[in-house]
């Protein structure tokens, strides 16, 4: 693929993208109906919930990087975890801010510690130490084999998160009940936050090859004058 | 606050940190492209001088 192909490709899944979230801010402004029970703060969910699954793609994408790595020891595995948990700090930080401000109209309160916002909060901290453990190690082989080794056993927490409210006493709902109109607009939102994570990791990986490309090359040329 | 106003305020919290993110990667994008370019045209001066 040309450069200027590639160029028109990666503006034109931008715009569908941008188009698609504008499309599901419509749709849960005017379309979406207002919930009976909770009101009108209910259109949080709209957002919270795919930001929450796409979280949990993100680490899982990062597992599986880190697994990749740890079996063909190629660097490029170590770009995209690098991409995928800047992505998924990015996400659980949506979810959290998203979810207390639901949780302050619909419970009273900002924060509770129940199983699942528990596990949520441990989530975050873990991929925040995950990018300081990144950025503390100065070896590329060594960052790419401690951060491997550690993301697939943070992923660990992802099935904790989903779990806790089947397997234990929480205030998150267990199972939702949806009118088709709250289901397409929640579709909508799931396509949109999904192309936005496939953007935004594709870009963050993009990032990641070049830098790692330069440093490679500008090492190479410190070697060779030396 | 009114329930109105979280549910904006959600939104555009939650928006403007993952577009926020796309718009600093799309700039740093750019820029190790800008640089890239630099570079070329850096490199094909040397050995002119």
């Amino acid at each position: 693929m040309s450069s200027s192909t590639r160029k028109l490709v990666i503006r034109a899944y931008w715009i569908v993208t941008l188009l698609v979230l504008a499309v599901g801010v419509w749709l849960s402004a005017y379309y979406a109906p207002i919930e009976s029970e909770m009101g009108v703060i209910q259109k949080v969910f709209y957002f919270h919930l795919p930001a929450a699954f796409c979280m949990f793609g993100a680490c899982f994408l990062v597992f599986v990087a880190g697994a990749g790595y740890l079996w063909q020891r190629d660097q490029r595995w170590d770009d995209l975890a690098d991409a995928a948990a800047h992505v998924a700090v990015l996400l659980a930080s949506v979810v959290l801010l998203t979810g207390m401000l639901w949780a302050k109209k619909a419970w009273g309160q900002w924060w509770t510690w129940s199983p699942r916002l528990t596990f949520s909060l441990i989530l975050w901290l873990l991929y925040v130490v995950y990018l300081i453990l990144r950025a503390s190690i100065d070896s590329a082989q060594k960052r790419a084999m401690v951060c491997a080794v550690y993301g697939v056993i943070a992923f660990l927490d992802v099935p904790l998160v989903y779990l806790s409210v089947k397997l234990m006493d929480d205030i998150h709902p267990s199972s939702v009940e949806l009118e088709p109109s709250m289901l397409l607009t929640l579709i909508v939102w799931m396509a949109g936050v999904a192309l936005l994570t496939a953007g935004l990791v594709a870009g963050r990986f993009r990032l990641a090859r070049i830098s790692h490309k330069k440093s490679h090359d500008a090492s190479g040329v410190t070697g060779g004058m030396a | 606050m009114s329930a109105e106003s979280f549910v904006i305020l959600a939104y555009v919290i939650g928006l403007s940190i993952l577009l926020g993110d796309g718009a600093l990667v799309w700039w740093r994008l750019r820029r190790r492209a800008g640089s890239d370019h630099d570079t070329t045209v850096e490199d094909r001066r040397r050995p002119e001088a």
